[in-house]
C-alpha cells in the first residue's frame, strides 16, 4: 500500500527525506519488519494474559506453584473445574447471566428502538429535549445514584431478583442505545415509509413491516453489544444480589479462589471461572466481530 | 455529540397530509413511544441521581436513627477526611495518567492497525478481546499474574533482572499495576474509535501531504491530528470519566490497598455506603465524584468545539 511509508509514527530525519527515492527499497524492508515487530509485540501483549488464564485453567494445582513457571501445561487436566463446580454454583449463576444478558438486551433494544422512532420521525413538542436528556442522564454516574437505588429496591422487595437487574441495565444501556438507534433510524431513507403510508399503512404497521426488516442488522449490533455488556455486568449483581437467586457468573469470580484443600488461594479454580466468564463472550466476539465492530464505531463517529 | 434534529426530521405532517385530529393523535403516540425510555430513565437514573444529592446534605444511616438535615456538614467532614483525600488524590493521578497512556497507546494500535500486513484481520479480531473480558476477571486473574512468588510477571523478570517486585504490598507499585491493568483492558476500544476516525480521514489530504513532500512524522502532526482532534476530545469525555468511575479493578485487584493507596473515589463511595451503612457521607463523595465527571465534561467539551472551528 502507497500510505505504508507516509504516516509511520517514527520521524525520518531531514536528510534522508531529500535521497528519498535513493533509499526507497532498503527503507521500505526496514519499515515492513518494525511494523511486523510492532504487531507481534502488539499481539503478545493483549494475548498473554489471556493464554496465562487458559493455561492455568487446565493445569492441576500442584502445578502451578513452581519456580521457575511452566509456560506449557505438563499434565493438562479439568480436575480445576470440577473443584470450582462444588464451590461455586456454576449452573445457577450460569442461567443467571444468560437470563441476565438476554432480557437486558431484549429490552434495552425493544425501548431504544420506540424511542429512536419517535426521535427520529414524529415532530412533537419537546422531543429534541427529552432526547438530549436521554442523552445528557448517560453522563451522570452510577455511583452517584446506587445509594438511592438500594434503598428503593429494598422498599419494592427487588433485590436478590432478576428482574431487579433487568431494570437496572436496561436503564444503564439506554442512552447510549437510544443514541446509536436514532442515529441509524436516520439513515433509512425516509421515501420507504412514506410509499407504506400513502399505500394506507398506519405509523405502528409501518415501524412494524417497514422499518424494522430494513432495520434488522442495527438491531442485531444493538442486541450484541448490550447482551456483552450485560454479560460483563459486576457492580449491580455485587449490590443487589444476595443469593444464587440472581448471582451472576461475574459474582461467582469474587467466590472460586476458596479450596479447603489448600490454605493458599486456589489459582486454578479462579483461572477455571475466568474461562467459565470469558469464553461465551469470546465466541460471540470472534463470531460477530463485524457487526460489533460496526456497532462501537456508529456510537461514537457522530459526536 | 449533537445532530440538527431539525434537518432531519421528517415534515409528518405534509407528508400524510392529515387533519388537524390526525396530527394531534401522531403527537399522542410520539409521546407514547418515547415514554418507556424517559420513565425508565426518570425512575432508575434521574430520580435516584437528585436523591443522591439531597441524601448528601443528611445524616442518614441505617444505624443514626431519624434522618436530619446537616448541610454541608458531610463535605466538610470529607475534605478533612485523610482516606478520602488520599482516595482524591489517587483518583486524580489514575486519571490523569491512565487516560494519557490509553490515548498514546490507543493511538499506536489504531495507526498499527490501519496499516496493511499480513494477517491484519486477525489482529483486528484479537484488539476486541479485552474489550470483551469483564474487567472483574482481568482484576483476579491478575491478583495472580502479579504475585511476587509465583505470578508470571515476576517470573518473567527475574528470567532477565535479579529482583522479584512484589508488586501489590507496595502502594506505588500496586497503583502502577492498577493503571496497567486500566491500560491493557480499555486501550483496545478506544483504539477502535480512532480507527474509525483514521479511516474517515480523506485519502487526498496524505496524498497532497506527500507531494508536498512532508515527512511522515510531519504529516502526522499536521495532518492527521488536526482531522482527528475533535474525536480526540469527545474520546477524551468518556475516557477520562469513566476513569473517576472505575470499580471493578480496584474490587477484584487490590481492594483499594494496601492501605487506602489504590482506593478510587467509587470503590470509597462503596465502602462508605454498603460498608460502614454512612449513606449521606457516602452520596457526599458521590456527589463530589459527579462534580469532577461534570468538569471534565465541559472542559474537554469546549476544547472539541475548538477543534472543530479550527477545521
Amino acid at each position: 500500500m502507497s500510505t505504508t511509508e507516509t504516516y509511520a509514527p517514527p520521524a525520518a530525519p531531514a536528510e534522508q527525506r531529500q535521497r528519498h527515492t535513493h533509499y526507497r527499497p532498503v527503507r521500505k524492508t526496514i519499515w515492513t519488519v518494525i511494523l511486523y515487530v510492532l504487531v507481534a509485540l502488539f499481539v503478545i501483549i493483549t494475548l498473554l494474559p489471556i493464554y496465562w488464564i487458559v493455561l492455568s485453567a487446565f493445569t492441576p494445582m500442584s502445578e502451578l506453584f513452581t519456580v521457575p513457571l511452566n509456560y506449557f501445561p505438563r499434565h493438562p487436566s479439568l480436575i480445576n473445574f470440577q473443584t470450582v463446580a462444588q464451590v461455586v454454583p456454576l449452573g445457577q449463576q450460569f442461567i443467571n447471566s444468560s437470563l441476565l444478558a438476554l432480557l437486558s438486551a431484549f429490552f434495552s433494544v425493544l425501548v431504544c428502538l420506540l424511542a429512536a422512532y419517535a426521535f427520529a420521525r414524529i415532530r412533537f413538542p419537546g422531543s429534541n429535549a427529552l432526547f438530549l436528556g436521554i442523552l445528557l442522564s448517560g453522563y451522570l454516574p452510577t455511583i452517584a445514584m446506587i445509594i438511592p437505588l438500594f434503598q428503593m429496591f429494598e422498599n419494592l422487595s427487588l433485590l436478590d431478583s432478576i428482574q431487579g437487574l433487568v431494570i437496572l441495565l436496561v436503564s444503564f444501556l439506554l442512552p447510549t442505545s437510544v443514541w446509536i438507534m436514532t442515529s441509524f433510524v436516520r439513515q433509512i431513507p425516509i421515501e420507504l415509509e412514506e410509499a407504506a403510508q400513502i399505500d394506507g399503512a398506519n405509523f405502528l404497521t409501518t415501524l412494524w413491516h417497514v422499518v424494522i426488516p430494513v432495520l434488522r442488522p442495527a438491531i442485531a449490533t444493538l442486541f450484541l453489544l448490550n447482551l456483552v455488556a450485560s454479560w460483563d455486568e459486576f457492580f449491580f449483581p455485587l449490590i443487589f444480589s444476595r443469593s444464587s437467586a440472581s448471582q451472576t457468573l461475574t459474582i461467582g469470580i469474587t467466590q472460586a479462589a476458596v479450596n479447603p484443600q489448600y490454605q493458599t488461594v486456589a489459582w486454578g479454580n479462579e483461572a477455571a471461572m475466568a474461562l467459565i466468564v470469558i469464553v461465551p463472550v469470546f465466541i460471540l466476539t470472534l463470531v460477530f466481530q463485524k457487526q460489533i465492530v460496526e456497532g462501537l464505531m456508529a456510537g461514537s463517529l457522530k459526536g | 455529540m449533537y445532530v440538527d434534529i431539525e434537518a432531519a426530521k421528517v415534515p409528518s405532517a405534509r407528508a400524510t397530509a392529515g387533519t388537524r385530529r390526525r396530527r394531534i393523535r401522531l403527537i399522542m403516540l410520539g409521546y407514547i413511544l418515547v415514554a418507556p425510555a424517559v420513565i425508565w430513565r426518570l425512575a432508575v437514573a434521574i430520580y435516584p441521581f437528585l436523591n443522591t444529592i439531597w441524601q448528601s446534605f443528611t445524616n442518614n444511616s441505617p444505624l443514626a436513627g431519624t434522618q436530619r438535615f446537616i448541610g454541608l456538614a458531610n463535605f466538610t467532614r470529607m475534605f478533612q477526611d485523610p482516606v478520602i483525600l488520599q482516595s482524591l488524590s489517587f483518583t486524580f493521578i489514575f486519571t490523569a495518567v491512565s487516560t494519557a497512556v490509553q490515548l498514546v497507546y490507543a493511538m499506536g494500535i489504531a495507526l498499527l492497525l490501519n496499516k496493511a500486513f499480513r494477517g491484519r484481520g486477525i489482529v483486528r479480531a484479537v484488539n476486541l478481546l479485552p474489550w470483551a473480558m469483564p474487567a472483574i476477571v482481568v482484576a483476579t486473574a491478575s491478583q495472580w499474574m502479579f504475585n511476587s512468588q509465583f505470578g508470571m510477571i515476576d517470573d518473567l523478570i527475574a528470567r532477565v533482572l535479579p529482583f522479584r517486585p512484589i508488586w501489590l504490598a507496595n502502594p506505588d507499585l500496586a497503583r502502577i499495576v492498577v493503571i496497567i491493568l486500566d491500560v491493557w483492558k480499555n486501550s483496545p476500544w478506544a483504539a477502535l474509535i480512532i480507527l474509525a476516525g483514521l479511516q474517515n480521514i480523506p485519502r487526498e489530504l496524505y496524498e497532497a501531504a506527500r507531494v508536498d513532500g512532508a515527512s511522515a512524522w510531519r504529516t502526522f502532526y499536521s495532518v492527521v491530528l488536526p482531522m482527528l482532534a475533535p474525536l480526540i476530545f469527545t474520546l477524551l469525555i468518556f475516557v477520562s470519566t469513566y476513569r473517576v468511575l472505575t470499580f471493578d479493578l480496584v474490587y477484584g485487584l487490590t481492594q483499594g490497598g494496601p492501605g487506602h493507596s489504590t482506593s478510587l473515589l467509587s470503590y470509597q463511595v462503596y465502602q462508605l455506603a454498603f460498608t460502614g451503612l454512612y449513606y449521606g457521607y457516602g452520596s457526599a463523595v458521590a456527589v463530589f465524584a459527579f462534580v469532577i465527571v461534570l468538569f471534565l465534561c465541559v472542559v474537554f467539551f469546549l476544547f472539541m468545539r475548538r477543534s472543530e472551528q479550527a477545521l
